[in-house]
């Protein structure tokens, strides 16, 4: 049998634009043209202007790659990124077609903007296309929240960028990165199949369990401990009689703050505010109320340059939830393992 | 293979037709790119995700890594719980490139791969930027595509308990404030770890990310299992002159001096000083003020134990080694710090173990020993407030014998 792979990617020369080759190290400046285009401009005084769109959350054709790719090769010599917010990027276009290629790419249906102070693309993971783990439709909630934010994409109207991740369970690390985050929640322990147990091995099963939740039911069946599963779908791997979720339980938890960059305090993951809404497909209103409910509190509140994180670090979050309009519940106290590090241990109130 | 045409065949005959799948018409609808129009416009079997959004939960089942002989990872299979609709939907990972930067020309030989082979519909990006091929329903199929691929200079892997693909933002490609190469450092690490992303040996997943600067748009600290992350040890540096002409133009450096987090600015109306005692190299100026640029004394860091899934929950990931000069071709002291990472994780990580449940499990302070980290006050924002220490024998000087 031939040996495959072994082969790693491909050069960095190899998928670049000239201009980006012969400037590459050497750029100096950008400046965001209108929503969507860059123009990056390089000591040598050479430009580089990027349009960029929104793609579809997860999934997309091969239609309608094909269908940018013919855009690309007349627009931009045949080069594209995709960004690492998942959006797609002419890159090299020439200025004076510009408008041309917006107006082409729109109606295909492909949005321009999500740049600056600007919503931007929004993540998503596959969820209930292609994934047994989801207690939530990520793409379904992504498509949901595009259509509702859709001008805040296409305009820098925000006090500072938007980035709004959605994971389908607690296992995607994007959504508690992105200043609004979207966490499936399966409030409910997996199923266990007991006539179908017999296919799986009851050890590996057991061993699987990383909070050792999981105890043996008589010879061939086993039990899951409500107090101690996280719900992270390890079992579920190890054997395919046991189903995570539950229709008439399962939802999703809304997260604000996570932020990467070092600026202002410091990189941080989000922190769970909602701790459940249910799922309402195709509309999802209680995910989009929730976000857009959140988005236009910062809005009004925050300084320029503010982004969701950095504002709750000046406010506060006895003044967020005030603000927010969202009712504290027990469940916003972190009970787990390490969590009493978030207990208040000093009283600067923000009555 | 005549059994598999056959079922995309009902498939989209099914999908197709309007009224039978009234939830994902409605999600067509609207301005936001629609994902049910995609799959629409595939041979994904969409009464599978119909069924989803009707039923409010999931239609597939059991997958996970798949080993097929002959091939390394980056096969994942996938069952159906609905063998009335579709038996099976497997995919494969593709490592994506450095930058991010695609051809249409090799592209378009992916999508005709994806055609021929998979369903037609790609996952464009994974949360480690590869693109998935998904849709191919058998072992001959994921290796005759995986032939095809390594044929156009692409390959596969990043899946299973392995290294994953290596991640990087578009670094000095595109971007004035990346102080690291960061494509030409991923082409690099998939090079030269090939065969650690393509053969799952480690206790668990490794996801290595990279970001250019301490901008960190790769989300290095937060998500990467390693992440390496640009940086510079001397201070910003200044251009008087362009200052004040970006300034005399109309910029505000009184609000940039405002709001750097540690008051390290000073405008006196004339000229701008940074004071190097309170200065973070945190790139809030740099990215206001195009007149000043990171410093020229630059490297990596490198951190560990970031990660959402597993016993201890989310974490960010922690400085090991702060400061490691870049010294492109080899890179040997960034390979020497990033490999022995790996090995202490594969020695003292329990099974299906991230580095970050073992990092808390075994205490931070015997990871950096055994990492062989000298520790300076860049590996912790405080000292420790207690005094269980753990002395070790030789330390007590043999008193204890």
């Amino acid at each position: 049998m031939s040996k495959v792979g072994g082969v790693g990617v491909p050069p960095v020369e190899e998928n670049i634009p000239q201009v980006v080759l012969k400037n590459y190290g050497k750029w100096d400046t950008h400046e965001v043209v209108r929503p969507g285009v860059i123009k990056r401009i390089a000591e040598s005084g050479d430009v580089c202007y990027t349009v960029r769109i929104a793609m579809p959350p997860s999934r997309v054709s091969v239609a309608s790659m094909l269908e940018l790719c013919d855009l690309a090769d007349e627009y931009s010599g045949g080069f594209f990124r995709i960004t690492l917010r998942n959006s797609f990027e002419f890159v090299d276009v020439n200025p004076d077609k510009i408008e041309e290629l917006i107006d082409k790419v729109e109606s295909l249906g492909f949005p321009v903007g999500g740049t600056k102070n600007s919503v931007h693309n929004i993540m998503a993971c596959p969820g209930w296309i292609h994934c047994n783990l989801p207690a939530t439709d990520s793409p379904g909630i992504a498509k949901a929240l595009g259509d509702a934010l859709i001008d805040e994409f296409k305009n820098h109207r925000l006090p500072a960028w938007l980035k709004i991740n959605i994971g389908g369970c607690a296992n995607i690390e994007e959504a508690l990165m992105a200043d609004i985050g979207i966490i499936g929640v399966h409030r409910d322990i997996p199923i266990v199949l007991e006539d179908k147990m017999r296919i799986c091995e009851q050890p590996t099963v057991i061993h699987s369990c990383p909070t050792g939740a999981i105890k043996p039911k008589g010879k061939e069946s086993v039990v899951i401990s409500a107090e101690r599963c996280i719900h992270c779908g390890a079992c579920t791997m190890h054997c395919e009689s046991i189903l995570t979720g539950d229709p008439k339980l399962d939802g999703f938890a809304v997260s604000v703050g996570g932020k990467a960059s070092n600026t202002g305090s410091g990189p941080d993951l989000g922190r769970v505010v909602i701790p459940y809404l249910p799922n309402n497909p195709p509309k999802w209103e209680e995910a989009v109320n929730a976000v857009t409910m959140i988005m236009h509190a910062w809005r009004k509140d925050a300084r320029p340059d503010e982004r969701i994180k950095e504002w709750i670090h000046r406010i506060g979050w006895d003044r967020f939830f005030k603000k927010a309009g969202i009712k504290v519940s027990i469940k916003d106290v972190d009970g787990y393992m390490y969590g009493n590090e978030f207990a208040r241990s000093d009283l600067r109130f923000g009555w | 293979m005549a059994d598999i045409s056959k079922t995309a065949d009902r498939t989209v005959k099914e999908g197709l037709t309007g009224s039978e799948t009234p939830y994902m018409d409605e999600l067509c609808k609207g301005p936001w790119p629609s994902h049910a129009r995609e799959l629409k416009r595939t041979q994904y079997p969409v009464m599978m995700y119909e069924e989803g959004i009707k039923q409010r939960w999931t239609q597939w089942g059991h997958g996970g890594m798949s080993s097929v002989p002959g091939l390394g990872s980056g096969a994942i299979a996938r069952k159906s719980r609905r063998p009335d609709i579709i038996s099976h939907s497997h995919l494969i990972r593709v490592l994506g490139n450095p930058g991010t930067f695609y051809k249409t020309s090799t592209f378009r030989k992916i999508c005709e791969l994806t055609e021929r082979y998979g369903d037609g519909s790609l996952h464009m990006l994974t949360t480690n930027y590869n693109i998935e091929i998904c849709g191919i329903m058998n072992d001959e199929q994921m290796k005759a595509v995986t032939q095809e691929l390594n044929a156009m200079g692409y390959d596969v892997g990043s899946a299973g308990d392995a290294m994953r693909n290596m991640p990087d933002c578009m670094g000095p490609a595109l971007c004035e404030y990346a102080v690291m190469d960061t494509p030409r450092l991923k082409h690099f690490m998939t090079k030269h770890f090939i065969d650690d992303i393509q053969y799952p040996r480690f206790p668990f997943k490794i996801k290595t990310k990279m970001a250019g600067c301490p901008n960190d748009c790769g989300k290095a600290l937060l998500h990467g299992d390693i992440g390496i992350i640009g940086v510079f040890r001397d201070l910003p540096k200044i251009n008087d002159r362009r200052l004040s002409d970006w300034v005399n133009r109309g910029g505000d450096i009184r609000w940039v001096c405002d709001n750097c987090p540690t008051n390290a600015m000073n405008w006196d109306g004339k000229k701008l000083t940074i004071d190097g005692d309170s200065c973070i190299r945190c790139m809030y100026c740099i990215n206001r003020v195009p007149a000043i640029k990171p410093g020229d004394d630059r490297g990596v860091a490198i951190t560990a134990g970031g990660k959402m899934k597993g016993k201890y929950g989310p974490m960010k990931g922690k400085v090991i080694f702060p400061f490691i000069k870049v010294t492109p071709p080899d890179y040997k002291e960034l390979v020497a710090a990033y490999t022995r990472i790996c090995d202490v994780y594969d020695d003292n990580g329990r099974k299906k173990e991230r580095i970050g449940d073992m990092i808390q499990r075994i205490g931070m302070d015997k990871f950096l020993e055994l990492c062989g980290v000298e520790p300076s006050p860049m590996n912790f924002t405080s000292p420790r407030r207690n005094t269980f220490y753990h002395w070790e024998h030789e330390e007590l000087g043999g008193v204890h014998e």
